[in-house]
């Protein structure tokens, strides 16, 4: 019956089928390339607009009309304004000391909760699950209120030492379950091999489920150090004094009631977004190789 | 071995339970408690019992009901529009091999650009005088004069939608990207043999095809969003009036603009349960959608 159908359109495609078959494939692909085009745009203009602006001469989108493509003038005067006008390095090396740490004790933590929801079946795993994965949901707006009368009561506001705390543990959920994705991919015999063949349970773990989760171990500490930059409220709330600020609080500081430094802030965003994406772009290879896991899908 | 089989698990677990129980649960019931007292910031020890006094008012009020609606369009609107944007650019991708592995690292741009700069970036774009939105709106001549898209009531929520949407499409156009090239092409081919249409294809095979992640994606859209502080506050801090007055918005003003904890704590509470209503609701789809696969 198919086998007719087919014949059918091939003794149907006569010349003038063709021509217009070969048209409305012009047509098609003339209008993908015009999508790709604008949506290209849509994605990258706004982060151009940012870095062109950030060259522009200081008070330039005040007095001259918007430039769409290049400015008439340029300057590298915003950046040297930035560092002269703002304790950026400072900022920087708080934002830097705060996502590392938070990162680095992060990581082992969520690993062992990971390791330990893999390979054990035990009574209270499930609530423990739930426990996460209701942390998870929680929004920082609902927590910050007891947050700062606790930070408070306890010394730790305004403290490098609280903001990390406060970080680690809205980052903890997130890390749990993007490990426990990876340990999935990880059979158990592996391990079990490793038991057999005398090595210890730490043993087994070391030598065997580490290194296999290294791939996952990287992607989960990019992703978690990416996001150390998006826990605004935390820092806003007990980060109060400026010198104990994270570079996302800093950038607020050139909207003035009066008027903005667009400049200024677009080199100072610049600055902010510039460490998170030479990070993504250095380790993105890296990561979609490791992420096929290697011997383990064999 | 001096640990007992049923005592490992649990001491791999602690170090993150102990933090996510004394940095997340602790303070949920503290805040619960502190909803049912008159507390304020400047005199937080003289705080006194007083009930659900601050839920009766705060309900008793328009605020709350007005808080919840924007809350519910913000979120509405950013999940709509990332997801059909995100699946729109992976259907394009999909088609095209040649530009994949560029398109891929251009997705990544906004994606990795921390919540703070994409707000500025947009506060910029957004900007009244200085903007390329209106400027280009002049230039095709659909504007005549400059529109304040931040500060206008009619405009404001749209405005903060499309910059929520601008961070998070790319995560969405990623992930249905990855689904799409794991249906067989050998389905498609059998749909084209039998002369089944564009819409018939997409129909019956793109949609179930990715069903299963477009509705994990759906959901951590609808978390992400409706916890989502960042855009609202520092793009047009709730206003103009209340026109972007989302429930986190709402919360911090009451806690620490007006002061009343109290208040404060019961919005938490409130948005507590709003965003475990909206999991509940997920669990109710994810279930059924399953229920339908298996029938």
């Amino acid at each position: 019956m198919s086998a007719t159908r087919v014949g059918d359109r091939h003794f149907r495609s006569g010349s003038l089928l063709y021509d217009a078959g070969r048209r409305r494939r012009f047509i098609n692909s003339l209008g993908f390339v015009v999508v790709l085009v604008t949506t290209t745009v849509a994605i990258v203009y706004p982060f151009y607009w940012m870095v062109m602006a950030s060259f522009m001469p200081l008070g330039y989108s005040l007095g001259n009309e918007t430039p769409l493509v290049l400015p008439k003038q340029f300057s590298i005067e915003p950046w040297l304004a930035i560092f002269r006008e703002r304790p950026l390095l400072l900022w920087l090396g708080n934002t830097t000391i705060i996502n590392v740490t938070a990162t680095f004790v992060v990581i082992p933590v969520s690993l062992l909760a990971s390791y330990s929801l893999n390979r054990y079946r035990f009574r209270g795993r499930m609530p423990f699950i739930v426990f996460v994965l209701l942390g998870q949901l929680l929004p920082a707006s609902a927590l910050i209120v007891p947050l700062f009368l606790m930070f408070r009561d306890a010394g730790l506001l305004n403290t490098t030492g609280g903001v990390v705390i406060a970080y680690i543990t809205f980052m903890l959920p997130t890390a749990i379950w993007v490990l426990w994705g990876y340990m999935q991919g990880i059979p158990l015999y592996f391990e079990e091999a490793a038991l057999v063949d005398g090595c210890n349970r730490f043993q087994a773990f070391r030598l065997v489920t580490l290194p296999l989760a290294m791939p996952g171990l990287a992607a989960t500490s990019l992703f978690i150090f990416l996001d150390g930059w998006n826990h605004y409220l935390l820092a806003f709330v007990l980060a109060g004094s400026t010198d104990q600020w994270v570079i996302s609080l800093g950038l607020f500081s050139f909207i003035g009631a009066y008027h903005t430094e667009i400049e200024q802030m677009m080199a100072t965003s610049v600055v902010a977004a510039a460490p998170a994406l030479v990070v993504f772009a250095l380790l993105q290879r890296h990561l979609r190789g490791g992420l096929a896991l290697g011997g383990v899908k064999g | 071995m001096s640990i007992s089989r049923s005592t490992l698990p649990w001491l791999l677990l602690a170090p993150a339970g102990l933090l996510i129980l004394a940095i997340i649960y602790v303070p949920l019931v503290y805040s619960a408690l502190i909803s049912i007292t008159d507390a304020h910031l400047l005199r937080f020890s003289s705080a006194e019992f007083i009930g659900f006094g601050n839920y009766e008012r705060l309900l008793a009020r328009n605020r709350l009901a007005t808080s919840l609606w924007r809350t519910f369009t913000y979120s509405a609107g950013t999940v709509v529009l990332s997801f059909l944007t995100g699946l729109f650019v992976a259907l394009l991708l999909n088609r095209t091999t040649v530009l994949r592995g560029l398109a891929r690292t251009l997705l990544i741009i906004p994606w990795a650009t921390p919540w703070l700069v994409v707000t500025l970036i947009w506060y910029v774009m957004f900007n009244p005088q200085i903007g390329p939105i209106n400027e280009v709106l002049n230039l095709l001549g659909v504007l005549e004069e400059g529109h304040s898209w931040l500060y206008s009531s009619q405009t404001a929520m749209l405005s903060i939608v499309i910059a929520t949407s601008w961070r998070l499409f790319p995560a969405v156009t990623l992930i249905l990207l990855a689904g799409l090239q794991g249906i067989p092409p050998e389905q498609y081919e059998a749909a084209e043999v039998d002369g089944a249409s564009a819409w018939a294809r997409f129909r019956y095979i793109t949609m179930p095809g990715i069903r299963t992640v477009s509705i994990t994606m759906l959901t951590l859209l609808t978390i992400w969003s409706s916890k989502l502080f960042t855009m609202a506050w520092t793009l047009t801090q709730g206003g103009p009036g209340d026109a972007t007055r989302v429930l986190s918005v709402y919360t911090y003003q009451e806690a620490f603009g007006s002061n009343r904890l109290g208040r404060g704590s019961a919005l938490a509470v409130i948005s507590l349960l709003f965003s475990l209503l909206l999991v509940f609701v997920y669990l109710i789809v994810l279930r059924r959608d399953e229920e339908k696969a298996e029938a």
